[in-house]
């Protein structure tokens, strides 16, 4: 089969490798029909993620149809039209009981949880595509990708919604939402997002049905603010505003009651906290670049919350810790729970209260990855969200 | 797990002192020191610095008594008192815990089939069981496979199940896990306690870490794929990533 796979900073390729089989008996093999390009996929793509190892195959937003099944599966059939959430989940463990289920205790495979522990404690759960730390498992950017504990990780969709309005179920639209459930939004409140990407689009839209009075989205791509308008957030373009003035005079003082980062660690611009944390990336002795945090912390009302979809992937410098404490803000934050929201989003998709096709600004074949990839990060106002269809 | 104290001491968890040099070493080392630092004096450039610097490390180790890498590559004293109670020339003495979501007396009972233990300790390749409770291990470590004869030592059921190789055997070791119920009906914890007699001492154990076949190494992973298979019915495995695989 043909797959895209990574290897190396800034070098993605479509070779053909062998299919996948099934191995365990609760394996589905899936024929991937729509599969998009992640923005979290861009920190694999600049080299940002520790432990991947050239051939990997990349992609953890994907869909497609059941055509094989290992015998432990008794809840789905071949030809099942299935979305599948990123985060591999055994359903069984103490995490995936509390629908926990990105911090899955079993799908990391044991002599991959190693490096996970010695940098964090612990090990999460794994990941499609995501480096070898967070699983090693090969990804969905394929014709076809094996799906362990299937049986947990395989949403059955219905016949009459298309690829483009259920294939984000697997990542970003359950991103975007429990972004804005983790911001603990009041009726009356004030919400600002930090980048108008796939995420913070969804968790614009996800503001709004969870109460909020008014969203204020941050970016500097006309296009993308453009995007956060029609969905009825105010936009701070930050080349042009001071955002800390605009956010602070916009609120009568107060500050934004809820802030969502949805830029993790890759922040863009020229500020000068974020020039000098891209300097110390270039010599090897940093690793993220917290400029959007740092500024949600000083924005924020007293009191209020932070919320962070984006990803951080090691350490950070210099964060206003002392503001965080002294103003009593609350941070909340991980891997999406992606299988607890498929069920509930899949209804407001049918309700007509969210249409997540919407973000998507191209439909290429798999062998247009390698330029897609280039197009993401460097026309980041022309291409909004990349679906391949193998 | 408690000492009589009260203070947290987990099997395995124990430090050697700071201070960690006996009056013999500490003289040496003084005397080292000053050795190398007349000779130091006599030298020029980088080499006088150089060897200044190690002159006054050695005269700092000596006068407050503490040596850092001792402490951090050599016995502590949990494992010293391990290898003089078993008779070994030296231990290494590792400790693991896990927590399966599962009742305790299902998990003991598998646990207890030690004939089955090659399905998840990928380190141990064949267990044969004799009818008097003998057992012959075939087992990887870092030289390839070896061959060793084992029994277990003491039993309470439901609750610990420790094994040993049978003296004389070529690869010393004993093994001890204890079951506990984890706090509120949260399944059951497995602490597992592992000594061994290093092949060639105490630092060619760091060796056998790099090698992936260290039973320590071996330990944390065996008790993960235990766990996975018991709440799963499988061991998570990332086959066909179609990359290099690991060592």
């Amino acid at each position: 089969m043909r797959a895209v796979r990574w290897h190396g900073k800034k070098d993605v390729r479509v070779d053909n490798v062998p299919d996948p089989e099934i191995v365990n008996p609760r394996d589905a093999i899936i024929r991937v029909t729509s599969t998009a390009i992640c923005g979290s996929d861009l920190h694999l793509y600049d080299g940002m993620i520790p432990s991947m190892q050239a051939g990997d195959i990349l992609g953890h937003e994907f869909m497609g149809e059941v055509v094989a099944l290992g015998k432990g599966v008794t809840n789905l059939a071949i030809g099942d039209r299935v979305v599948v959430p990123f985060t591999i989940a055994c359903g069984h463990c103490f995490f995936c009981e509390k629908t926990l289920t990105s911090l899955c205790d079993n799908s990391n495979p044991a002599d991959n949880q190693d490096l996970a522990e010695a940098m964090m404690g612990h090990s999460p759960s794994a990941l499609f595509g995501y480096s070898h730390m967070l699983g090693g498992y090969a990804g969905g950017q394929a014709e076809f990708v094996r799906v362990p504990f299937a049986d947990t990780g395989c949403f059955q969709v219905p016949a009459h919604l298309s690829d483009d309005q259920v294939l984000f179920l697997s990542d970003i639209l359950p991103t975007g939402w429990m972004a804005a459930e983790n911001a603990g939004i009041e009726a009356g409140d004030t919400v600002a997002i930090w980048g108008a990407g796939p995420v913070g689009q969804f968790a614009i839209r996800s503001a709004f049905l969870l109460g909020a009075e008014r969203v204020i989205s941050i970016d500097h791509r006309p296009g993308r603010l453009a995007l956060a308008g029609e969905a009825g957030a105010e936009t701070v373009d930050f080349e042009a505003v001071d955002v800390m003035a605009a956010l602070a005079e916009t609120t009568g003082g107060r500050g934004p009651d809820r802030c969502i980062d949805a830029v993790g660690m890759e922040a863009h611009g020229l500020a000068i906290d974020n020039i000098i944390d891209r300097a110390k990336q270039a010599v090897g002795v940093g690793t993220d670049r917290p400029h959007v945090l740092r500024q949600a912390i000083v924005a924020c009302r007293k009191g209020g919350t932070i919320s962070m979809p984006g990803v951080y992937g090691g350490l950070l410098d210099n964060l206003p810790m002392g503001a965080f404490v002294n103003k009593g803000l609350t941070l909340k934050t991980g891997q999406t729970h992606v299988h607890r929201y498929m069920a509930p989003l899949l209804a407001r998709i049918e309700a007509g209260e969210i249409t997540p096709d919407v973000i998507i600004s191209h439909r290429l074949a798999l062998a247009d990855a390698p330029a897609a990839y280039d197009n993401f990060l460097n026309k980041q106002d022309e291409f909004t969200k990349v679906v391949l269809q193998p | 797990m408690s000492d009589i104290d009260g203070n947290l001491s987990p099997p395995g968890t124990g430090l050697a002192p700071r201070r960690n040099l006996k009056a013999g070493e500490r003289g040496l080392s003084v005397a080292a020191g000053a050795v190398l630092g007349t000779m130091a004096a006599r030298q020029t450039g980088a080499a006088r610095v150089a060897m200044g610097f190690i002159s006054s490390l050695l005269v700092a180790r000596g006068v407050t008594g503490a040596s850092p890498v001792k402490r951090l590559l050599g016995q502590r004293p949990d494992e010293a008192a391990t290898a003089s109670e078993a008779g070994w020339s030296s231990a290494a003495l590792l400790s693991r815990s896990v927590t399966i979501n599962a009742p305790r007396d299902a998990v003991f009972a598998r646990f207890r089939d030690i004939a089955a233990w090659p399905q998840w300790a990928f380190n141990v390749k064949r267990v044969d069981v004799d009818g008097d409770g003998r057992m012959h291990f075939v087992t990887l470590d870092p030289s390839g496979a070896v061959e060793w004869d084992g029994e277990i030592t003491e039993e309470r059921d439901g609750t610990l199940l420790a094994i040993a190789s049978l003296p004389g055997s070529a690869f010393p070791i004993t093994a001890r896990y204890e079951f506990r119920d984890a706090p509120a009906g949260r399944g059951t914890e497995i602490h597992g306690i592992v000594a061994y007699e290093p092949p060639g001492g105490s630092l060619v154990r760091y060796a056998a870490k790099l090698s992936q076949r260290e039973p320590g190494v071996q330990l944390r992973r065996d008790l993960k794929r235990f766990k996975s298979l018991i709440e799963t019915g499988e061991i998570a495995v990332n086959e066909p990533q179609g990359t290099v695989p690991k060592a």
